[in-house]
């Protein structure tokens, strides 16, 4: 068996001066589009509610109301985790961050897993509401398209939540497994 | 001294000790070390006036690198993919070295076996980074960064031993 300090003598050999600019360059960072794409779904809900308001259709508005609601409270939780991961300090020691880390991830998976679902019920219950409304106002083509095309949008939503689970799950047993 | 100076002497003096230490974090990822390097120093100008002083520089720096690179673990594929992908648009075509990433190969994959915290001690100590600061990095006592450093080093030695054979 060689010495670990035979193996490594030539580790600082390795050097990157070709490739490392003499000034650095500011790079893109990846940014969280989530908050956009909820923020922009909300905005077109509220539009069309006061668009159609009609103070007697009280079921249409209990429905509209819930549809938005949970959006909203989608993005609240959205921009509350944004801040938590803009927070985490870089400058503390690896055994502090781990930690941090660690809860924040734990706060995302219950985001996804807890009020993600609820919201997702929230927001499919304000659908059905809208349904009958739907029938009595729009024509029978566009009754039916409205009906099936929300099929695959739900399906899409809940392959997406299971996705988000998947990846905060593996996550976390990295960082476990970069403590012990 | 300006903070600007300050900085670009802090940068030519650990450029490539922090490549070294992303490098080994990356498996010999040359290109990925390379970008993750940058936006080590990126963070570090950005988090400049942050600095309280309760450490020296450096240290606060290979804590700041450190982190970074275990960061490497909470971004997705795609993030990873644009960011080697704009390194290799900015920077001119590169003939391939003959000295690190055939040699160190086992190596790499050895260190890659070890937790975040052991890799990270490692990588400092092959940086001759002292076993006070790599403690303070860390955040372990001194003693268990003396315990850990003997135990790795007899696991590497194992493990590329086992490697080869």
């Amino acid at each position: 068996m060689k010495d670990f300090n035979t193996l490594t003598e030539d580790w600082k050999t390795q050097t990157a001066s070709d490739l490392l600019p003499e000034q650095f360059q500011a790079m893109k960072s990846k940014q969280s589009y989530t908050v956009v794409v909820l923020s922009v779904t909300a905005i077109i809900l509220i539009g069309f509610a006061i668009w159609v308001f009609h103070p007697q259709a009280l079921v249409f508005t209990v429905g509209i109301t819930l549809m938005i609601l949970s959006l909203v409270v989608r993005i609240i939780l959205e921009i509350i985790s944004i801040k938590e991961n803009n927070s985490l300090k870089l400058d503390t020691s690896l055994h502090t961050y781990v930690e941090k880390i660690k809860r924040y991830h734990q706060n995302r998976l219950k985001i996804h897993k807890v009020w993600t679902p609820a919201l997702l019920f929230t927001y499919w219950l304000g659908f059905l509401l809208l349904i009958p409304t739907f029938k009595e106002n729009l024509s029978d083509f566009m009754f039916q398209y409205v009906c099936w095309s929300s099929i695959p949008i739900a399906i899409v939503m809940i392959w997406l939540i299971a996705r988000e689970i998947k990846k905060e799950n593996s996550l976390l047993v990295q960082i476990e497994n970069s403590l012990t | 001294m300006s903070q600007n100076i300050e900085f670009q002497e802090l940068y030519a003096g650990y450029k490539e000790k922090v490549y070294r230490l992303c490098l080994g974090y990356l498996k010999g990822d040359e290109a990925l070390a390379v970008y993750l390097t940058q936006d080590v120093f990126i963070k570090v100008h950005e988090h400049w006036a942050s600095f309280k002083g309760n450490s020296s520089r450096p240290t606060w720096l290979y804590r700041i690198a450190v982190n970074t690179c275990l960061n490497q673990l909470r971004r997705d594929k795609k993030y990873k993919k644009v960011g080697v992908d704009q390194l290799h648009d900015h920077a001119a075509p590169q003939e391939p070295k003959d000295n690190s990433s055939h040699n160190f190969e086992e190596l790499y994959r050895c260190i890659n076996k070890l937790n975040a915290i052991n890799k990270s001690i490692i990588l400092l100590e092959l940086e001759d980074v002292p076993q006070q600061e790599i403690a303070e990095i860390i955040g372990i006592n001194h003693g268990a960064v003396r315990t850990r450093i003997n135990r790795i080093k007899d696991q590497l030695s194992k493990c590329i031993d086992y490697e080869r054979f």
